[in-house]
């Protein structure tokens, strides 16, 4: 059965590279085999074994973080293979648990792992050709464990949000996931500072230590063992980690089993809340209003919107609050609603292609612009006013009044560019997310193009909107107090004229291509429409299509390189005061001006990602 | 007297496929015009074009002669629409769905909450009225999205296979009230594959294949005294399989 589901995966995938929607994929594997040879380089340039040893614990952990990430931030990852495909075979659970595993190895991510698992194999060879054997078992079982942990977590997630306590479990993983990309940040502000907290950090053990001790650093404790001889470590690392991967296997079958008899995870109360607002009193009986009462409703009931906001409550716990107890109360506290406000962004600017084809109801009613207006109402009551509570209630607790200025000034800017810029981007660049009823709601469905896009869309958010907030934010800084305070001004017009101007492009734009935005909504609720979709993409390019595809590929690679090597990862060495400097432009300046160079190589990476996506747009598909 | 739906020429090509190559038809006011053809005829196509759900590469439609794509504020207020496989605000409750539908289209709070109820009550939604739209059948579905387009009286109403997955104590209460809506000068299209359904309720036809009108006209003059199912398979040129081969199947 393995061999039928591996054939069917590699069917699948063939047409997807081979279509026009695998650019992202292509993307996608440009960027694996960067990390991939990130992390040989690290192997091979460590100083001794026991270095090289903790290089590879380290990055086998990134990769497994990366695997449980990339699916729960893109759904399934486009795999082809979803376990309801099997709902009516009269399969054994476990039986396919296995099998789909199986499958589950073929492919990019899992080729792109398995060349970095493999560096390996440079540890193990200098110690011996048992150490080698060793080596290369050790990366084989790592990568089952990776996969099987990755299938394990989606399928509990899709099955935990129906039900309320899950919902919020769910929630703190993602928020945990956004906060470790991110985590650099309070890390340093507090390293920085000094005091308790700058001390915690410089006790805690190195890295290489800690990986080891982790799963995904089994192996290479055994490869270690087998250049010592000491060979019951190295049957009780492998074993261990055998076991471990079978348990998980196990335990996904189970999982799988209520899944395709149509349990939910939990036995609770499905999350189902009534009436949480009787919005009725509070909206006028006009379109706005309706659309003002529907949208604070699906906020509210739909799992992956209430999960959306939960996450961005989360992170900013994680990101400010929490760091904040450690030292530099004063400095973290006074941005947790901005926090809030703009992690929650990242699913406003999805806003309709998480309602998908309903969108028709808008069309036949002629409504677009009350649509728009609408919901940008109820976001600024669902997110906007909790924002701007949250942030008087901790800039007070933080204790220093010189934070007030800058909260006043940012905040109403970050708010306005999110309840303006996320309607717009949400019509440019919608993910059309399918309901299908009784699968699991979390996933995403088969394309490739719709968790590339996902990850634009948190890309261009997590960018662009505190970005919109930098003149309010420069006059606070650059005018002397008490003028300063007119940065308060310029953060209110500023924001106001984000959610005015933005949600009128997206208004205006919604109601000129409505129809063809509808398009791209059926395409994922009806297959029909994406064959045919697919056989105009198949359709031979024009000389100019074939042009652009180019100009987008070299684009894109020159965005990753300048966003993340030159933008964050040097950015986070400059924080860490790392002596580092190998490849990376921003850290042979002077110190003064290593952050900001790194924060505009970042910035303008994230640009040019952003034109090479544009050039790829949902224009070629109606075309 | 103004025909309630012309389609003009409409035409749309995804890719190779051509969905609908041209199609003509003029839907005269008071008539209750069913659209009939094979899976992948162009039936859901020609009604999303007509309704301005989907952008036609060429041609155009006029509702009571209002141009759905140059005069849409206009034409679509006088259209009520019923489609197929498409979604609806999902997390809302039938009631709150059909509440949303009735103020998007500018009625009154009071109208909206007495239709409401009275649409779910002859419809038999009125025990799922507090369920959300999600949790409905097939079946359940299609009445609600019915309920949807009669809300705000229209003169027009196109509905993409309203009686799919219906039962049959629901599927006679739409008939019946579909019939009146005729009766009192309103105008229905709808598309089937049903047809003696069609040949029940319809005073008008339109067979479509390949995107193309085959043939349109009144019931009889499209019948000519044979059953509807006869006259489609004549004009497809289509063998009925299923007699040869498939021996396995038996044993």
């Amino acid at each position: 059965m393995v061999s039928v589901l591996i054939r069917l995966k590699l069917a699948a995938l063939r047409h997807s590279w081979g279509g026009g929607q695998s650019s992202m994929l292509q993307l996608g594997a440009v960027v694996g085999i960067a990390i991939a040879a990130w992390t040989w380089y690290q192997v091979a340039t460590a100083a001794n074994v026991t270095d090289a040893a903790g290089a590879t614990a380290v990055s086998f952990a990134v990769w497994a973080l990366v695997w449980v990430a990339l699916p729960l931030m893109a759904g399934s990852g486009g795999d082809p293979l979803q376990p309801d495909l099997f709902r009516l075979l009269p399969i054994p659970p476990r039986r396919l648990a296995f099998s789909l595993l199986g499958a589950s190895a073929v492919g990019v991510l899992p080729l792109v792992t398995f060349v970095a698992f493999a560096s390996l194999v440079l540890v193990g060879a200098p110690l011996g050709p048992a150490a080698a054997v060793v080596s290369l078992v050790g990366a084989c079982v790592s990568l089952a464990f990776v996969i099987a942990s990755s299938r394990v977590v989606v399928q509990w997630m899709g099955m935990a949000v129906e039900s309320r306590l899950g919902l919020e479990l769910a929630a703190i993983q993602y928020a945990l996931l956004i906060c470790l990309s991110f985590i650099w940040l309070p890390i340093g502000v507090v390293a920085a500072q000094g005091g308790t907290g700058g001390g915690v950090l410089m006790s805690l053990p190195p890295p290489g230590e800690v990986a080891r001790a982790l799963p995904t650093g089994w192996s290479t404790v055994a490869v270690e063992a087998a250049g010592r001889g000491d060979w019951l470590l190295v049957v009780g690392a492998l074993a261990g980690l055998t076991g471990l991967t079978v348990g998980i296997v196990v335990v996904w079958a189970g999982l799988l089993a209520r899944r395709l008899r149509g349990e939910s995870a939990s036995h609770a109360r499905r999350f189902r809340p009534a009436s949480v607002w009787n919005v009725r009193r509070l909206v006028p009986s006009t379109p706005l209003g309706a659309v003002v009462g529907k949208e604070l409703r699906a906020w509210a009931r739909h799992p992956r919107r209430s999960l959306q906001l939960r996450v961005a409550f989360w992170s900013a716990l994680m990101l400010t609050v929490v760091p904040g107890l450690f030292g530099a109360r004063a400095e973290l506290w006074p941005w947790t609603g901005a926090v809030f406000a703009v992690v929650a962004t990242i699913g406003f600017a999805n806003v309709y292609g998480m309602d998908g084809s309903s969108l028709w109801l808008t069309l036949v009613t002629e409504t677009a612009r009350d649509d728009v207006r609408g919901r940008q109402t109820a976001w600024l009551v669902a997110v906007g006013l909790p924002a701007v509570l949250v942030t008087i209630a901790f800039t007070a607790l933080a204790g220093d009044p010189a934070a007030w200025p800058w909260v006043l000034a940012v905040l109403p800017a970050l708010v306005g560019a999110s309840t303006g810029g996320g309607p717009l981007l949400a019509v440019l660049l919608p993910a059309s997310l399918p309901e299908r009823r009784g699968g699991n709601p979390l996933e995403l469905g088969d394309a490739p193009t719709t968790a590339g896009r996902l990850m634009m869309q948190g890309l261009v958010v997590t960018l662009l909107t505190p970005l919109m907030a930098v003149p309010a934010g420069l006059v606070v800084w650059l005018s002397p107090s008490p003028a300063h305070w007119f940065g308060v001004v310029v953060g209110l017009i500023t924001g106001g004229l984000y959610a005015w101007g933005f949600g009128r492009g997206a208004a205006a734009y919604l109601s000129r291509h409505g129809p063809e935005l509808m398009d791209q909504m059926r395409m994922r609720a009806n297959p029909v429409a994406r064959a045919s979709a697919r056989s105009v993409k198949a359709g031979a390019p024009t000389s100019g299509s074939a042009l652009a595809a180019i100009a987008s590929g070299v684009l894109a690679t020159v965005g990753i390189i300048l966003l993340v090597p030159q933008g964050i990862v040097a950015l986070t060495f400059s924080l860490a005061d790392s002596d580092v400097k190998s490849w990376f432009v921003a850290r042979y300046l002077p110190d003064e001006l290593q952050v900001p160079a790194s924060v505009m190589l970042a910035i303008v990476g994230g640009l040019i990602l952003l034109a090479a996506w544009l050039m790829r747009s949902p224009r070629a598909i109606r075309e | 007297m103004t025909p309630a739906l012309e389609m003009v020429g409409l035409s749309k090509r995804f890719g190779d496929t051509v969905a609908a190559d041209r199609v003509d038809l003029v839907v005269p006011s008071g008539s209750f015009y069913g659209l009939v053809g094979p899976n992948g005829a162009g039936k859901t196509t020609s009604l999303s074009m007509a309704v301005g759900l989907l952008r036609p590469d060429t041609g155009t439609a006029r509702v009571l002669g209002l141009d759905v794509w140059s005069d849409p504020e206009r034409a679509k207020a006088l259209v009520g629409v019923l489609p197929d496989a498409l979604s609806y605000p999902e997390r809302l409750t039938g009631r709150e769905l059909l509440t949303y539908v009735g103020l998007l289209r500018g009625l009154a709070r009071r109208v909206v909450a007495e239709r409401t109820e009275e649409l779910l009550s002859v419809l038999g939604l009125a025990e799922a009225r507090d369920n959300l739209v999600v949790d409905y059948s097939t079946g359940m579905r299609k009445k609600i999205g019915l309920a949807a387009a009669l809300l705000h009286a229209p003169r027009l109403l196109v509905l993409d296979e309203p009686f799919e997955a219906v039962d049959p104590v629901s599927a006679a209460t739409i008939r019946t009230i579909l019939a009146r809506l005729v009766v009192s000068g309103g105008t229905v299209i709808f598309s089937s594959h049903v047809m003696p359904l069609v040949e029940r309720l319809c005073s008008h036809v339109a067979v479509i294949a390949r995107g193309k009108v085959l043939v349109a006209g009144t019931l009889a003059e499209v019948r000519a005294g044979r059953a509807l199912d006869d006259v489609l398979v004549d004009l497809l040129h289509a063998d009925i399989g299923g007699a040869e081969g498939l021996v396995w199947l038996a044993s």
